[in-house]
C-alpha cells in the first residue's frame, strides 16, 4: 500500500504503465485471430483516517479484463458452423451438378446420339454403315456411363480423404483445447485471475473446431470448457479429450463415417444426424443428399437401360438370322449386389438369394432385409418403406408395389436380429460395357425373324422404340427422363446451397462485426488510451516531483 | 457505433470479392455464349433445356428418317411408273394383233413384247444406290424374280420368287413418334396373284403368273397349228392375257396410289417437323444462350462498382490518428 505523497505519486506512476502497457498490447494484437481487447481494471486504494478526514493512498491495479459478449461470441459460433457446413455441402453438390448437367460429360447427349444411330438401323437395316455407327455411338454411351461412375467415385474418394483429414484435424483441436483447459484451470485457481491471453487462445481453437464441426460447449467453473458432440457425447471434458476416428459406414462400406473412442473400447460411428454443422456436418449432409443418390440413380439407369434393351435384342435376329443375344453386359454381372450380404453381426446361418425379375421396377437405393425371430422385414432404404410378412416371398411387394425382384430362402436358419443388404444396381454404371459378341456389326439383332431377309427392321423399331418408353425406369420414367429428373435434383440442391452460403456468409460477417464491436481492438482508441495513460503517467511522475521538492525543502529547513 | 479496425480495413473486402466473382463469371458467359454455365444457374431452366435438346436430338432424327423414306419412296416410284407403262405396252400390244394376222405379223408383235418381258423383268429386281433389291421385301440381297422363259432354247417356266411372301416383307420407319410409313412395296401379289374371274391361258386356274402369261404370248404368237396358217393361239387366249395384265395394272396402281400418299404424308409432315424444329431450337436458344449485350452492360457496371470500391478502400485505408500524433 502506497504511503504518504511519494506512494501515492508511484501508484499512479504504475497505474499508468499498467494501462499503457494493456494499451500496447492491445495495438500489437490487433491482427491477432481470436484477440479480445483488454482494460485495466483500476481501483482505488483503500483510504486512511488521518485525525480529521479520509485521505486516499492512490490507484491500484485491480485486474486485467477482456472485454467481450458472451451473447455475441455464441452467435457467431452459430452462424459460423453454419456457414461451414453449407460451403461445404455447396462444393461437393456444385461438383456433382457440373458433372451431371454439362453437356459434354452427362448422358444426356450419349443417350440422344445412341438411339439416333438405332434409328437409322432401323430406317436401313441393311447397311453396314449405320450398323457400325450404332456400335460406335454404344461404345461411346457405355464409356460416358463408366466415366460418370468414375467421377462420382472419385468424389466419395476424396470425401473420404477429407473425412479423415478433418476427423485428424479435429483431435489437434480438442487435444489443444484440453490442454488450454488444464493451464487456465491451474493459473486462475492459483492466482484468482483470469488468464484472458490463454482463454483467448482456448476460445479461437474452439471457433476453429466450431467450423469443422458443431460443438456444444459447457463453460465450467474452474475457466474448462466442455465440449459436446452430436446428441451428448464428451468430446472434451476438463482436460480429457476423447478421440475421434473414421469407421466404415455399415449400410454403405465404399463410405467412411466419424467415429468417437469411447470409453471401454467402445466405437460410436456419427452419421449425418449425429454430425450437424461444420464442414463435416457439411460434408456427411451432402454425400447423403446429393452424392449417394446421384450415384444411385446413375446405377439404376445404366441396369433398366442394359436390361431393357438386352431384353428386346434377345427377341431378335441379327443378319444370318441368329438370336440376338445381349447387346450389352449381362445383367447378372450388373446386378451382382443385388445377392443380399449378411451383415457383420449376423449370428444364423440362413443363406438368402435374390432374382431380378423386371429391372424398369427397381427403385433407386439400397434395401435391408432383417428378421425379428418371426416376420422378414424388407425395407427400402431411401424412404424407409418397408414390408413385414413370415414368408420371405411376400416382402418384395412394398406398398403394394413389385420391386422388380424374389428373394429365395436357401440354406441354414435364421436368428433374431439376422440382417442382409440388398443393393440391386449398386455398380453398374461402372461395370455396363458392351457384350463380349457385339463387335461385329452383323450381330446386331435387328430383324423380329429368323427366316426373314436382312430388311427385317421390325425388331430395330422396337429397339429405338425405347428412347420414348415411359415405363423403362422406375416404372414410370423414360430413360432421358429419369436422368433429367437426376439433374434436377442435383441441381435443386446445389443451388440452394449457394443460397444457404450467401445466406450464412451474411450473417456470419454481420456477427463478428458485433463481436468485434465489443471485443476488437480499434487502433484509434489505443492511440486515445497511449495519450490518456501518457498524461496521467506525466501527471504522476510531475506529482512525485512536487512530493520529492517538498521533501528536500523539509530537509534544507531542518539543517 | 463502436467499429474495430479489422472491420473498418476489411469491410470493403466482401465487396470486392463478390464483384471480382461476378465479373468472372460474366466474363465466361460472354466467351462460351452460354449463360447456363451448370445446372445449379438455374435448375428449372436447365432441366427444360435438356428436355428440348432431347426433343430436338428425337425430332432430328425423325427428319432424317423422313429423308430416308422419301428418297425410297421416290425411287419405287420411278420404277413403278416405268413398269406400268412397260405393261400398258404389252396390253397395246396384245389388243393390237389378231390370231388371223399371218405369222410374220405375229412374230414383229412378239418380239416388242420380248422387249417388254425383259424390261419388267429388270425393273421387278431392280436395286437401290446401296445394292438392296426393293421389291423383295425383307430379302433384299437376293433376285426376287427369276424367270427363265426366253432363255435359249425359249420355254414357258413359271416365275421364281424369291423375296418375302405377300403381305409380308414391308419395311416401316418411324418418321413422327409412333408413326410409321412404309418404305417399300412386296411386288409378288402384283405379278403373282389369285383372281377366278379371269380365265388364265397358261394355268387354267385362279392362279395368274404375269411373266409367265408374257412369255406364253411370245413364244406362242408366232406358231401355226401343224403346216396350216392357223395360229395356235385362240382370241380367248389373247384376252386372257390381257385380262392378266390389266389386273397386274391395277394392283400397281393400288401400290403407285399408296406410294403418292405416303409422300404427300411426308412432305405434310416435315412442313410441321420443320416448324416445330425450329420453335424448339429458339427456345434452348432463349434458354442457355448468353443475352451479350445484357451480359456486357452488367459487366461494365460490376466493373464501375469494383472501381468505386476499391478506391474508397484507398480512401479510408489511410486514416489512423497515429499519423497526426507526433
Amino acid at each position: 500500500m502506497a504511503t504518504g505523497v511519494l506512494g501515492i505519486a508511484l501508484s499512479g506512476l504504475a497505474a499508468a504503465q499498467a494501462g499503457i502497457s494493456t494499451a500496447q498490447h492491445n495495438i500489437a494484437n490487433v491482427n491477432t485471430a481470436g484477440y479480445r481487447r483488454q482494460e485495466v481494471g483500476f481501483q482505488a486504494q483503500t483510504a486512511g483516517y488521518y485525525g480529521t478526514a479520509f485521505f486516499g493512498s492512490g490507484v491500484g491495479v485491480s485486474t486485467v479484463r477482456s472485454l467481450y459478449s458472451q451473447f455475441q461470441d455464441s452467435q457467431v459460433l452459430l452462424n459460423q458452423t453454419q456457414l461451414s457446413s453449407s460451403e461445404a455441402y455447396a462444393k461437393q453438390a456444385s461438383r456433382v451438378d457440373l458433372m451431371l448437367s454439362d453437356s459434354n460429360s452427362g448422358l444426356t447427349g450419349a443417350l440422344d446420339a445412341f438411339f439416333s444411330a438405332t434409328q437409322t438401323v432401323a430406317s436401313d437395316p441393311t447397311s453396314d454403315a449405320a450398323r457400325q455407327v450404332m456400335l460406335s455411338s454404344a461404345r461411346n454411351l457405355v464409356s460416358r456411363f463408366n466415366n460418370l461412375s468414375d467421377s462420382l467415385n472419385g468424389i466419395r474418394s476424396d470425401s473420404n480423404i477429407e473425412i479423415a483429414s478433418t476427423v485428424s484435424t479435429i483431435n489437434i483441436h480438442t487435444g489443444q483445447i484440453a490442454n488450454l483447459n488444464g493451464k487456465i484451470a491451474g493459473f486462475e485457481a492459483g492466482t484468482g485471475q483470469p488468464a484472458n491471453d490463454l482463454r483467448d487462445q482456448r476460445d479461437q481453437l474452439v471457433a476453429d473446431l466450431n467450423k469443422l464441426v458443431n460443438v456444444t460447449t459447457v463453460q465450467q467453473d474452474d475457466g474448462a470448457y466442455n465440449l459436446y458432440i452430436g446428441s451428448g457425447q464428451p468430446l472434451v471434458v476438463g482436460s480429457s479429450v476423447t478421440q475421434m476416428s473414421v469407421s466404415t459406414d455399415p449400410d454403405n462400406p465404399a463410405f467412411n463415417v466419424p467415429a468417437l473412442n469411447l470409453i471401454g473400447g467402445v466405437t460410436l460411428r456419427l452419421d449425418a444426424s449425429l454430425v450437424s454443422g461444420g464442414s463435416l456436418g457439411g460434408l456427411l449432409a451432402a454425400r447423403e443428399a446429393v452424392l449417394q443418390p446421384a450415384m444411385q440413380d446413375l446405377d439404376r439407369l445404366a441396369l433398366s437401360f442394359a436390361a431393357e434393351f438386352n431384353r428386346l435384342h434377345q427377341a431378335g435376329f441379327d443378319l444370318d438370322g441368329v438370336a440376338g443375344g445381349n447387346f450389352f453386359s449381362d445383367i447378372a454381372i450388373l446386378s451382382q449386389n443385388l445377392q443380399p450380404a449378411a451383415r457383420t453381426g449376423n449370428t444364423g446361418t440362413l443363406s438368402i438369394s435374390a432374382t431380378l425379375n423386371d429391372a424398369t421396377q427397381l427403385a433407386a437405393g439400397d434395401y435391408e432385409l432383417s428378421y425379428d425371430g418371426v416376420n422378414y422385414t424388407l425395407t427400402r432404404m431411401a424412404d424407409g418403406v418397408s414390408a413385414s410378412d413370415p414368408s420371405l416371398a411376400a416382402v418384395t411387394t412394398l406398398g403394394g408395389v413389385a420391386q422388380g425382384f424374389t428373394l429365395n430362402l436357401g440354406a441354414g436358419t435364421p436368428n433374431a436380429g439376422d440382417s442382409w443388404l440388398l443393393r440391386p444396381s449398386q455398380g453398374a454404371a461402372g461395370l455396363i460395357g458392351l457384350a463380349p459378341g457385339m463387335t461385329d456389326p452383323d450381330r446386331i439383332a435387328a430383324s423380329s425373324s429368323s427366316t426373314d431377309g436382312p430388311g427385317n427392321n421390325q425388331n430395330a423399331l422396337l429397339l429405338a422404340g425405347l428412347q420414348t418408353a415411359t415405363t423403362s425406369v422406375g416404372g414410370g420414367d423414360s430413360f432421358n427422363s429419369a436422368y433429367a429428373k437426376a439433374v434436377a435434383r442435383t441441381a435443386t440442391l446445389a443451388s440452394g446451397a449457394d443460397i444457404s452460403v450467401a445466406a450464412y456468409s451474411l450473417m456470419t460477417s454481420q456477427s463478428i462485426q458485433l463481436q468485434q464491436s465489443v471485443s476488437g481492438v480499434n487502433l484509434d482508441e489505443e492511440a486515445v488510451n497511449l495519450i490518456r495513460f501518457q498524461q496521467a503517467y506525466q501527471a504522476s511522475a510531475r506529482a512525485l516531483s512536487v512530493a520529492t521538492s517538498l521533501f528536500e525543502e523539509l530537509i534544507g529547513v531542518l539543517r | 457505433m463502436r467499429i474495430d479496425t479489422m472491420t473498418y480495413i476489411n469491410i470493403s473486402l466482401p465487396g470486392i470479392q463478390g464483384n471480382q466473382s461476378a465479373i468472372a463469371r460474366l466474363n465466361q458467359q460472354i466467351a462460351g455464349g452460354l449463360s447456363l454455365l451448370s445446372g445449379k444457374d438455374d435448375p428449372v431452366s436447365a432441366v427444360k433445356a435438356l428436355e428440348l435438346g432431347n426433343r430436338i436430338a428425337l425430332r432430328t432424327q425423325f427428319a432424317a428418317n423422313q429423308d430416308k423414306v422419301e428418297i425410297d419412296l421416290n425411287y419405287s416410284t420411278l420404277v413403278s411408273q416405268e413398269m406400268h407403262s412397260a405393261l400398258g405396252q404389252a396390253h397395246a400390244l396384245l389388243a393390237g394383233i389378231s390370231t388371223a394376222y399371218d405369222s410374220a405379223l405375229r412374230n414383229t408383235h412378239a418380239e416388242q413384247l420380248k422387249g417388254v418381258f425383259n424390261q419388267v423383268l429388270d425393273l421387278l429386281n431392280t436395286r437401290d444406290p446401296s445394292g438392296n433389291s426393293i421389291f423383295a421385301g425383307f430379302e433384299t440381297a437376293s433376285v426376287p424374280f427369276v424367270n427363265t422363259s426366253l432363255d435359249i432354247p425359249p420355254s414357258v417356266s413359271a416365275t421364281q420368287y424369291n423375296g418375302t411372301a405377300a403381305p409380308g416383307g414391308t419395311r416401316n420407319v418411324e418418321v413422327e413418334n409412333g408413326r410409321y410409313i412404309q418404305a417399300n412395296d412386296n411386288l409378288a401379289d402384283v405379278f403373282l396373284f389369285t383372281d377366278a374371274n379371269i380365265v388364265d391361258p397358261v394355268q387354267g386356274g385362279a392362279s395368274h403368273d404375269v411373266l409367265e402369261n408374257l412369255a406364253h404370248a411370245i413364244i406362242n404368237l408366232p406358231l401355226n397349228v401343224g403346216a396350216t396358217g392357223v395360229a395356235v393361239l385362240t382370241e380367248a387366249d389373247l384376252k386372257g392375257y390381257r385380262d392378266v395384265l390389266d389386273v397386274a395394272m391395277r394392283k400397281l396402281e393400288r401400290v403407285q396410289h399408296r406410294i403418292a400418299g405416303s409422300l404427300t404424308e411426308i412432305e405434310d409432315l416435315r412442313t410441321t417437323t420443320q416448324a416445330l424444329l425450329l420453335n424448339e431450337k429458339n427456345a434452348l436458344s432463349d434458354l442457355t444462350l448468353t443475352d451479350t449485350a445484357a451480359a456486357i452492360v452488367e459487366l461494365q457496371s460490376r466493373q464501375t462498382t469494383l472501381e468505386a470500391i476499391s478506391r474508397a478502400y484507398a480512401l479510408t485505408s489511410g486514416l489512423s490518428l497515429f499519423n497526426y500524433l507526433s
